[in-house]
Parts: structure tokens; sequence; C-alpha cells
């Protein structure tokens, strides 16, 4: 059996990196459901501005405020993208004229490239599930933010691989809940996450 | 006194005739001559082509304090074969080097060198020195990534020359395992390394992710398979039949473990040997714990002991090989190691598979490419004997002839001073 | 009166040591200016380069120098008399020594007055008679210096940079056009840099953006440079060509044609590099208790070619949990008005007074500097960024601890407990009070209890329809309002599911309602207990109210778990979760090939590198060419290799055979990598 794959929150310290509290409790318990991957049963925080953040090959990246990485945040996730770390970076405001959006896109720019739009028919979207490309949430469209559905998730890829994967989707808001109001839901919205580890497990 | 003058005369007179009989006789009937030309190993390379032009009857005697050229021993040989007494003598220390082709995409070169222990061996080859090393017990191996038309190894004075191999291109690596980080990152490793890797990563049942094509588990498509875990167990005894063919197998962290490689594998897997990671260590190779090698097999070699027991442990099974190896989490290195961690995992786990991957043997791989000059030197010249003495039939004419006209001159005067004609 | 002998014989003296002086110099000008014409003429057959013409000036006037010492030195005694005497006596037999006698007795008798005019003839003839042949040599010098062209004699008189095609042009039409070969580099005029020229390059490192012009000896047709695969013609001016183009921010070989020659020039570009900012003030993040006053800013820049602006931004924060609000501005710094300002510090005031601040808020500030680059840029640079947090009411604000600001449900859970409480002291003083009091109290309760209601509203429906509740903008008592409400009402009953069944959405519908139900329960039973309230009924209305509390409780505990900022640890049970799921995933195919891009660009550069070394002895000039090539191509994936090539083609270009080995070897180790070596021989393949 292989090590545990452990869900860990990015903390950085310009921001509220704790907005979605519940979310990897429920991605954790997601991955139970669909998979047999070994996953540890709680999530853990990384500390961008500390090199064992390294130890954590997915990192999941949200909040409100402004993104602005200090020296050491941005010397550690860099290397974690150059040695196979993929970060996942959500915008909690789901709103592209918003202070996140500008300041994060602004800081994995200077930090690691440019992000580009990821192809809907890239294999993250066939990776587990099938999906035409990401999944829009019920926040897209709530009035907040931008009022946008955005067709598209951005990224930064590295040796064919995505290193960096970031939505403006709100899945923060979208999968920030107890798993265990997973019984109400028809559909699990959380199944796009699935992707995403598998994606990350197996690339 | 007038008799003992006469006497004398008589004397000169006599022994003039009788030398010049022994002038005539050994003109007519001469003494076989014996002469010997030397050369050392200094100046051999020199003395060759002379001794070339040197009558047959001259003897050739080299004395060697190192073994010469591959050259000079096939012109010694050349020489004997022609007429010449050739023979040599001295105590050349015997080395052998011999270059072989590592498996690997980039095309390295293993040379390994045989000296007397304590022996300084430098290694360089047309673009200038590459490396050196002092030989420990019975030689030196370098595994060279890049070099440059033949190589030559000078060990003490003594120079072997080998032709630089012709590279192997390795087929694909099948990686099989559970999806998990470790079978990301090695797969990663390899493929970033140039190897071509396919792959199948356990998701769920029945669920994997795959290569687009996965070929034929033979080793005209696939050079080794890595197996992470236990999952291996799917492939079935396609596995065992693909060792005996030459394939190569390695068996990583707990996988020694599965029903179908436990008995190819060097040993059975022991308990997982646990270091507890402080938070600020550094993590490298085997930090975070391993599966030791436990009961070797008589017949496999460990090649890595550690604290808890051995970590790598190797095995031949027919024509195959199968190297056991204890590290589960080797991604944690790549990840949370020290500067550099990432480019020494892939150089890692390439040589871990170089060591097992199948690669043809073809003609080139095998055509110049050792160099035994001292066992070439018996082989062609035999065993070491003293050098033979020179020596003269004759004494020199002249001298003789100086003898003669002496005491001729002698008695002449002895007979003119006593008023003679 | 005449003048005395010795008086005469003194002009005399004088006479003839001008005449030397003279010759001296005339001697002096003509070693100068041969040397300098000899040098023009064999710059003419051979272009000497710029050092070498640059000491020749030197060598020409010293030499000058030194053969007017020379001389000088050699003719020194005809400042004496007695010399001077014997010269003369030599030309007039009749003074028979009696001058130089009058001159060692120092006693004039000697001499007759009638010979002394013939002495200062004597004297004149010769000092005039001297310089005639060192004279004549300078005037045939001047007359060989004006037939040579006038750029061989500019070429050694003033030797600059750039001056190698300006040599005596050659005749020769099948001889190479490529050398000399001028570079003239311009840098952008944001650089303020000066122009400058370089004689036969080989590489050449002009910031990124310069113009760079190209210029040899002859006509343009048939000249062509290639970059990448580009081809430019050449431009014909005066008997010279000269091609122009502009360096780019990556190393380009540019491949010169003419014909079957070939030349190869790298043009090698310094990019440049964007401000460095370093925030000086404040110093490290805080928490202010209070958001009055001035903050000093100070930061400091610097740049490699010169700053144009440098400022500081700020973000301000406002709100908590899902919802914010932003400001930004940007405070001026003092502006930058030198040309070449390399380095600057900025210093501002932030005054917090005028931000209007409330505890909660977050101020995010950094500096910004940006410099003249407008070429590609401005490049701009940041400095780190700095957050003031205004502390929270009650908050712990200490530096150490990230207390969150309480959520929504947290307040209102404060709230509605105070509400119960003093509905619960109504209650109890009911008895006592008339009941105009109790009416008059409970209404003033059921008042708060509607603004949160309100609140609790305002958070439940912008989920539900993305509209904000309408109690807020309507007058309270009107219809439309109550239509409203009961609209309002409708809609959260039938999406509050009061049974234990649960939801079945239909496609479409959000989710998110099930998260709310304790919220929207929580609204009832808050609209129930304010009905109550308003009747001036307390005592009813206290159930609804601790149903209320319930109900947020429970929000509370199904969305944000803080307490303070430390959010709970759910542990999941992954045995009963594994394989739960409905859904079933498929098989995918994991993408490859392209992962192997990198090392196949390693694996390329290999093989140039040996291919390039197995040149070498056969062909020098061709593996120069092909390192320089490889050089170019490995600077931007493996610098450091690039780096290494750069002694080796030098050693190669110099002939240096063992150096350029030595740097060779160093350069294999950098690109491949160290060979591994043993002391053993190892027992299985490479391991360990």
């Amino acid at each position: 059996m292989s090590a545990e794959f452990v869900f860990a929150t990015a903390q950085y310290d310009s921001g509220d990196w704790d907005s979605a509290p519940l979310l990897p409790a429920n991605i954790i318990d997601t991955i139970a459901r669909y998979t047999e991957i070994n996953v540890a049963p709680t999530g853990v925080i990384a500390a961008l501005s500390d090199a064992r953040m390294l130890r954590y090959p997915f990192l999941y990246l949200t909040g409100h405020l402004p993104v602005r990485f200090s020296d050491a945040e941005r010397r550690n996730v860099r290397q974690f993208v150059e040695r196979g770390g993929l970060l996942f970076i959500d915008d909690h405001n789901h709103d592209i004229d918003g202070v996140f959006h500008k300041t994060a896109t602004e800081e994995i720019a200077r930090t690691v490239a440019p992000l580009a739009e990821l192809p809907n028919d890239h294999p993250l979207y066939s990776s587990f599930f099938k999906f035409d490309g990401p999944p829009t949430t019920s926040h897209e469209l709530n009035g907040w933010g931008d009022n946008l559905v955005h067709k598209h998730l951005l990224a930064v890829q590295r040796r064919g691989r995505i290193a960096v994967l970031y939505s403006s989707k709100d899945y923060s808001s979208e999968w920030n809940y107890h798993p265990d109001s997973k019984r109400f839901l028809s559909v699990d919205n959380t199944r796009f996450a699935v992707n995403l580890v598998v994606y990350a497990l197996t690339a | 006194m007038r008799s003992l003058r006469r006497r004398l005369e008589l004397g000169c007179r006599i022994g003039a005739f009788a030398l010049l009989g022994w002038l005539i006789g050994t003109s007519l009937f001469p003494a076989p001559a014996r002469l010997v030309e030397t050369a050392s190993t200094t100046n051999l390379g020199e003395r060759l082509s002379s001794w070339t032009r040197t009558p047959t009857s001259v003897a050739l005697h080299a004395t060697l304090e190192a073994a010469p050229s591959s050259q000079a021993i096939a012109w010694l040989a050349a020489l004997r074969h022609a007429g010449h007494s050739v023979s040599w003598s001295g105590s050349p220390a015997p080395a052998v080097v011999v270059a072989e082709p590592v498996v690997d995409p980039n095309g390295a070169v293993r040379v390994n060198v045989a000296a007397p222990a304590n022996s300084r061996v430098t290694l360089a080859d047309v673009a200038g020195a590459i490396d050196s090393a002092r030989v420990g017990l019975l030689g030196v191996s370098f595994t060279v990534p890049l070099t440059v038309d033949s190589l030559v190894a000078r060990v003490n004075q003594q120079s072997l020359a080998v032709a630089k191999p012709a590279d192997v291109t390795p087929r694909a690596v099948f990686v099989v395992g559970d999806a998990g980080w470790e079978a990301k990152f090695v797969a990663s490793a390899l493929e970033e390394r140039g190897w071509k890797v396919v792959t199948r990563f356990a998701v769920a049942p029945g669920v994997n992710v795959r290569a687009a094509e996965e070929p034929p588990l033979d080793t005209a498509h696939v050079a080794a398979i890595v197996a992470i875990d236990s999952s291996i167990e799917a492939l079935g005894p396609v596995v065992r039949r693909f060792v005996e063919q030459g394939g190569g197998i390695v068996l990583a962290g707990s996988a020694a473990g599965a029903r179908v490689v436990s008995p190819l594998a060097a040993g059975s897997v022991g308990p997982r040997a646990r270091r507890n990671v402080a938070a600020n260590d550094t993590i490298g190779l085997g930090t975070t714990g391993y599966f030791p090698v436990a009961s070797v097999r008589d017949d496999a070699v460990a090649l890595e002991r550690r604290a808890s027991g051995v970590a790598v442990a190797a095995r031949r099974i027919g024509a195959g090989r199968v190297l056991q190896v204890g590290y589960d989490d080797s991604w944690r290195w790549r990840m949370a190691g020290g500067p550099g961690s990432e480019a020494a995992h892939r150089d890692w786990w390439s040589r871990v598979v170089s060591s097992v991957a199948y690669a043809p043997v073809t003609a080139n791989t095998q055509s110049r490419t050792f160099d035994a000059p001292v066992a070439s030197l018996f082989g062609k010249l035999g065993p070491p004997r003293p050098a033979p003495v020179s020596s003269r039939g004759t004494v020199d004419p002249r001298l003789m002839l100086a003898l003669i006209l002496l005491l001729l001159l002698v008695e002449w005067t002895s007979r003119r001073l006593r008023g003679l004609r | 009166m005449s003048p005395s002998p010795f008086a005469r014989l003194r002009l005399a003296r004088l006479l003839l040591a001008a005449g030397t002086t003279v010759r001296a110099l005339a001697w002096g000008v003509v070693a100068a200016l041969t040397l300098l014409l000899t040098a023009a003429a064999v710059d003419g057959i051979v272009a000497l380069a710029l050092e070498t013409r640059h000491s020749l000036r030197f060598v020409s006037l010293g030499a000058g120098l030194a053969t007017f010492a020379a001389l000088m030195w050699r003719d020194r005694r005809v400042w004496t008399l007695r010399r001077v005497a014997l010269w003369l006596e030599e030309r007039d037999a009749s003074l028979a020594y009696t001058l130089v006698t009058a001159v060692e007795t120092g006693d004039d008798t000697f001499v007759r007055s009638a010979q002394e005019s013939a002495w200062t003839r004597s004297a004149r003839t010769g000092a005039l008679s001297a310089p005639i042949v060192p004279l004549a040599a300078t005037v045939v010098a001047l007359i060989v210096l004006l037939l040579l062209p006038a750029g061989a004699v500019a070429r050694i008189r003033s030797p600059r940079p750039g001056d190698s095609i300006r040599g005596i042009a050659s005749r020769d039409a099948a001889r190479s056009r490529l050398s000399p070969l001028v570079a003239r580099i311009e840098p952008p005029a944001y650089t303020h840099n000066q122009s400058s020229s370089i004689d036969d390059p080989i590489e050449i490192r002009p910031i990124a953006g310069s113009i760079v012009t190209f210029t040899g000896q002859g006509s343009a047709p048939g000249v062509v440079a290639h970059v990448n695969a580009e081809s430019l013609a050449a431009n014909t001016r005066d008997d010279e060509w000269s091609i122009r183009l502009v360096a780019g921010a990556k190393p380009i070989a540019v491949r010169f044609t003419d014909r079957s020659f070939e030349r190869l020039v790298v043009i090698n570009s310094i990019p440049d590099a964007p401000p460095v900012v370093t925030l000086r003030s404040p110093a490290r993040d805080s928490v202010l208790r209070t958001p009055t006053g001035t903050l000093a800013l100070s930061a400091d820049a610097s740049d490699d070619f010169g700053l144009t602006s440098a400022m500081f931004e700020y973000i301000v924060s406002s709100g908590e949990g899902e919802t914010f609000k932003f400001r930004s501005g940007v405070i001026a710094g003092k502006p930058i008005t030198a040309p070449r300002a390399t380095h600057a510090s900025i210093t501002a005031a932030l005054p917090l007074d005028g931000l209007k601040l409330v505890p909660g808020d977050i101020v995010h500030i950094r500096a910004v500097a940006r410099d003249g680059n407008n070429v590609s840029g401005p490049g701009v640079g940041t400095s780190e960024t700095r957050a003031l947090r205004v502390a929270r009411t009650g908050e712990y604000d200490s530096l150490a601890v990230e207390a969150a600001a309480p959520t929504e449900e947290a307040k209102n859970v404060v709230s509605q407990r105070m509400l119960i409480m003093l509905a619960e002291a109504l209650e109890r003083r009911r008895p006592r009070l008339a009941r105009d009091s109790v009416v008059g109290e409970s209404r003033s309760i059921a008042a708060d209890q509607k603004r949160l209601r309100r609140t609790v509203g305002d958070v439940v429906f912008m989920r539900l329809g993305g509209t904000q509740s309408a109690e807020e903008h309507t007058d309270e008592d009107s219809p439309a309002r109550a239509k409203t409400m009961q609209d309002l009402l409708a809609r959260a009953d039938s999406a509050t599911n009061r049974s234990t069944d649960p939801i079945d959405f239909q496609g479409g519908e959000s989710p998110v309602i099930a998260v709310n139900k304790p919220l929207l329960e929580a609204y009832n039973a808050m609209w129930d207990a304010g009905t109550q309230l308003e009747l001036g009924e307390p005592g009813t209305a206290l159930p609804h109210m601790r149903r209320a509390l319930a109900a947020i409780e429970k929000a509370r505990q199904a969305e944000r778990l803080y307490l303070r900022g430390r959010a709970p640890q759910v542990v999941i049970d992954i045995d009963k979760a594994r394989l739960k799921g409905k859904d079933k995933g498929s098989s995918s195919t994991r993408p490859g090939g392209a992962f192997t891009a990198g090392d196949s660009a390693a694996h390329a550069l290999e093989s140039r590198f040996v291919r390039a070394i197995e040149l070498t002895p056969r062909n020098a000039s061709a593996a120069i060419d092909s390192l320089s090539l490889l050089r170019i191509d490995a600077l931007a994936d493996n610098p450091s290799f690039a780096a290494t090539l750069i002694p080796a083609i030098d050693a190669l270009r110099r002939g240096r055979g063992a150096d350029a080995t030595a740097a060779l070897a160093r350069a294999r180790r950098s690109l491949a990598g160290p060979s591994i070596s043993r002391d053993s021989i190892a027992r299985w393949g490479g391991i360990p």
C-alpha cells in the first residue's frame, strides 16, 4: 500500500487562507468514496513560508483578500513547482476584477510563469470522471463576484504537467460544507476534486 | 747473448706466422657471433623501427617495468615471427580495462579497470582528462556520462586503450503500482531522465490510469518493470517469464511480498524500519524508513546495508535480474530533500533501472572494448626470460694484424741491429 | 664702439647653437614621421590592432624626442666657447690658434679685430646649413604623408574603435568583404548610454533593444546576414556596406556570408532588469488597536539604468466571512527627476484617518518602482507586502495570535442570546409593570429582533437567489413590503423542509439551500418571535426565540466552525466512506511523451558538443563556430554550461591546445555531469 495522500491547505501571510475550513474534510471524504487511494483522514495546514511545505506535493490555496508572497513563500513555491508539486488555487471571490484574482495571478506570474488557459479536452477532465470542461458551480452566477461562468481554468505547465492550476469558479464555496451534507445532494458536486487528486497522483 | 737474441728473433717469426695462420683459418671457418640489442619501457617505441632493420642474428630483448601498448606487443610478436630472437624481462603490473555501455537513454559508458591495489588509475579520452581513482581492492570503476571517441586508462606507467562502445537504446520501462506519490514520482523521474515510461496505476477497482498503448510484456518491447507495491500481482505469471527471458524487475517497497514475484525476490520483506523524522531534518533517501530485505537468499547479493538491515539486494534469475529496493517513499527525498535532491532522485532511479534493464548484446558492443596488455604480452611472447648475453666469435682481426706486424718489426729490427739485412 | 671679441664669439656660439637645435628638432620630426609613415604603410597591408596603433603614436613621439635628445647631447659642446673657438679656427687658418688661446687665457688681446667679422659670417653660414638636410627630409616625409589615403593616416594619427574599415581599401575584388568588420552599438535612449564601436567583433553584449549596425569595406550586393531563419541584405554607402538589426532579448548568432566567405558574430544581449525595491517602513506586519494617526512609509529602489517613478500602493479590505469590499490607492513619493537615477529613496505618509478604517479592516501596503525601459517594459519592481490589521473590539490583538473575526452566525448567537435575556427579564418584571410599559419594552425588543432577522435574512436570501432581502429597501408597514415578506416567507417555507426527509433536488436548484436550512429555520422562528413581541407577549415569544438560537447554533456547526480563528478538526472515517460513492469512475490514459522534452534538449546539446570536439583536430575554425552556436543555444536552458564554453572557444581561437583541452573537459563535466568513480569494481551495475 502506498504512502498516504495528505490534503494540505496552503497558509500564506497576506490573506484569509483559511476561508474554506470544511473543504479539506469534504474532499478527503470524496476521495475515499470513489477511489482506493490511501488518503489521510484529516488535512494539514502547510505554511508556504516554511520549507516543510515541500512534503505535501498537492497544495490547495484560496482566500478573498490580496495574495502577496513574501520572499520565503515565493522561494518555496518556486521550488515546489520545479520539483513536481501541484498548486491548486481557487478564487473564493470568483471575481476576475477582484483583488484576489489580480494579486494571485500577478504573484504566480512573478514566481513561476504567467497563467494560460487550460484546454477543456485536457486529460485532467477525464482522469477519473468525464467532464467537458471545468464544472460550473452554483456560486458563479449568484450575483456576487464577477457573475460570470468561467469556461476555462488557467494553468502553468511544467514538462507537460500542470504545476499550478487556477480557478475563478469558486470551488471553495462549492465544496466548503460538511461531508455529512452530501446526503442531500442528488449529484455529488465534489467529483471534480477526484479528477484533480487523481491527476496529481498519476501525471 | 747472441743465441738468446736469435731465439727471440725466431720466436717473433714463428709467432707472426702462427697468428697469420690463425687469421687465415678463422676467415675461412668463422665462429658464429652473438649480438643482443636491448630496450626498456621508455625507449621501446623508438627502438622498434630500428630493430625491424636489424639482422635476425641479433637477439632482441626488452626490459619492461610496465606493459607496452598493444601495438608494441604486436610488433614484437611480428619480429619474432620474422625470425628474430625476441625476449622480455621485468615485472609489469597486470591491468585490464573493459568498457561497456550503460543501459541509459543518455548513453553513458562504464569503464572497469582491474589493477593492483593502491595503483593510481586515470581515465581520459580525446576531449581530455575524465577522472582518476586509487584502487582499493581489485580495481576501479568509472561511469562516464559523456565520452568522445576512444578511452585511455593509465595505470602506473601503462596506457590501456579501448574503443568507445556503441550506445544501447533501452526499451520501455513499465511502472506499475497504486496511484500515489511514489508511483507518480518514480515515473516522472524516469521520464525526465529520458526513459520511455509505460504506467499502470490502480485508482479504484477496475479503474486504472495507464499508458495509451500498453506493450506486450517481453524483452522486445520492455526493458524493465518497476513494481511500486504489491499491485504487481495483477500482471500474473508473465512476470516470471519476462525475467527469465532477460528482462529486469525492480521490486520497491513491499512489492517483493506479492505472490507472483516473491519467488524471484532477493529475500523476503521485513517489517518496515521507520525512522522518526524531526521537523527540521533534511530528508534523504531512506530517511523516512524502508522495508528491509530479510532472509537474503544464498544466490542474492546485498548491495546496500543500513542500520536496520539490507536496503537493496539483487539476484539473477535466468537471463534476467531482480533488484529488491526497500525504499517506498523516495518521493519525499525528491520533494523535501536538500538542494539538488530532484536531480539526485532522478539519477538514482535511472541507475536502479539501468542495473536491471535488458539490453540486447551485439557485436558492436563487444569489439575492442577491452584491453589487457600484460596478458597479451604473455600470450604473444611467452613468460619473461633473462636477457641473453652478447658474445663475439673472433678476436678483432685488426688487432691480430697489428700484432703480426709488431712481431715482424721486432724481428727485423733485431737483425738489422746485428748488422744483418 | 665695436663689440669685444668675446662678445662676437658668444654671438657666434648662439648662432651655432640655434642651428644645431633646429637640426636636432628637424631630425626628431623626421624620425617620428618616418615611424608613423612606416606604421601607416604596414597598417595598410596588415591591419594593426587598435592598441598597437595607440601605442605607435607614443612610440613615434618617443622616437622623435629620443632623436632630438640624442643629437642635442651629441652637439652639446656647441655651448662651450672653447669649442666654438676651435670650430672657427678650423675654418679660418689665419687665426693661428689665437682665438683658442684668448678663450683659454681670458685675454682677448691675442685676437686681431680684423678677423672678428669673419666669425659671425662663418657662424651664420654654419647655423643655416646645419638643418638643411633634416628639413629636406621633413618635407619629403610630409609629401609622402599627403600622398597616403586620409583614412590610413587617420588610423595611425588618431586611432579609435570602429576605424578598422577606414584603412586602405583593398582593390582585390576576390578578397572577403567580411574583414575588417565593425559593429556600432546604439543603446536605447532611455539608458542614456553612449554609442560605441567594436572592431572585428566575435561576440558583442549590447543592452536588449540596442540597434547594432555592422559595417565593412566594399559594396553591399552579395553580403547577407543570416539570423535564425531570416536573411538581411546589406546596404551600400560610400564604398562601405552595412547591415542593421535590433538586439532582442534572446542571444542570437549572426552568420555573415559573402560569396564563399563566412563569419560568425554572437549577439548576447544584456536584459534590462526590473527595479529592486525594499520596503523599509513599515518593517513588519502588525495589528492596530485604533486606526488613527499617520503611518510613515519609506522604501529604497534601485535599477541598472535609471528609475522613472516610485510610489506606494495600498489595498484596504473590509468585511468578513464571505463578504468583502476592497479599496485601493496610490501614494506617490517624491518624483524622480534625475535622468539616470539608479537609486532612490522614497518616503510618504499614509493618514489612517483618511482611509476610514473600521475594526476588522486589513490594509496591504507595498512599494512599487518603474524604470524607463520603453523597449520591452517599463520594468516594474515591487517590494514585499506588509499587512496592517485593525483589531476588532474585544479581540486579543497580539501579533502572535491570528484571531479570526467572529462570524456572522457568531455575532447572531450573541445578539439572540442577549435578546432572550432581555425578554426573560421583561417577563419576570411583567407582574410589576404597567401594560403600556410592557408593550413598549416588548416592542423595543421586537425591533432588535427584527434587525437581527434582517441580518439572517440577508445571508440566507443571498445564497438562495442572489438578491438581497427586500426588507431593507421598502417601508416596513407597506402592503407591498408585507407582500414581499410574505412571498419571502413562502419561498422560505417551501424551501425549508421541516420534515426529516432529505430534499430531493431537481437539476438547477441550488444545493446551498440544504446547508442553510438551519438559518431558514432561525429566520422563521425570529419572525414568529417578533410577531409575539410586537403584541407585547414576551413570554409567548421566548420559545420561538430559543428555537431561533438553537437553529443559529446548528448553522454555525454546519458552515464555519470558527471559534476565535481555530478551525475544528474534522476526521473522516475512511473505512466507512470507502467506495460508498454512487458513481464509478473510468480508466483513463496517462499522458506521456511530452515529459521527456527537457531531457531531449539536453541530449541534443550533448550530441552537438561531441561532434564539435571531434571536429577540433580536423578543422579548428569550424569547431569554434560550432561551439559558438552551441553556446548560444545553451544560454537559455543551460547557462552554466554555456559559460564553460567561453574559455574553451577563446583558447581554441588563440591556438592554445592544452588550455582548450582543459576547458573542454570542464565544459563536458558541466553538461553531462561528472563521472562517478569508485575504488572498487561494482558488483552490480552502478548500484549503489
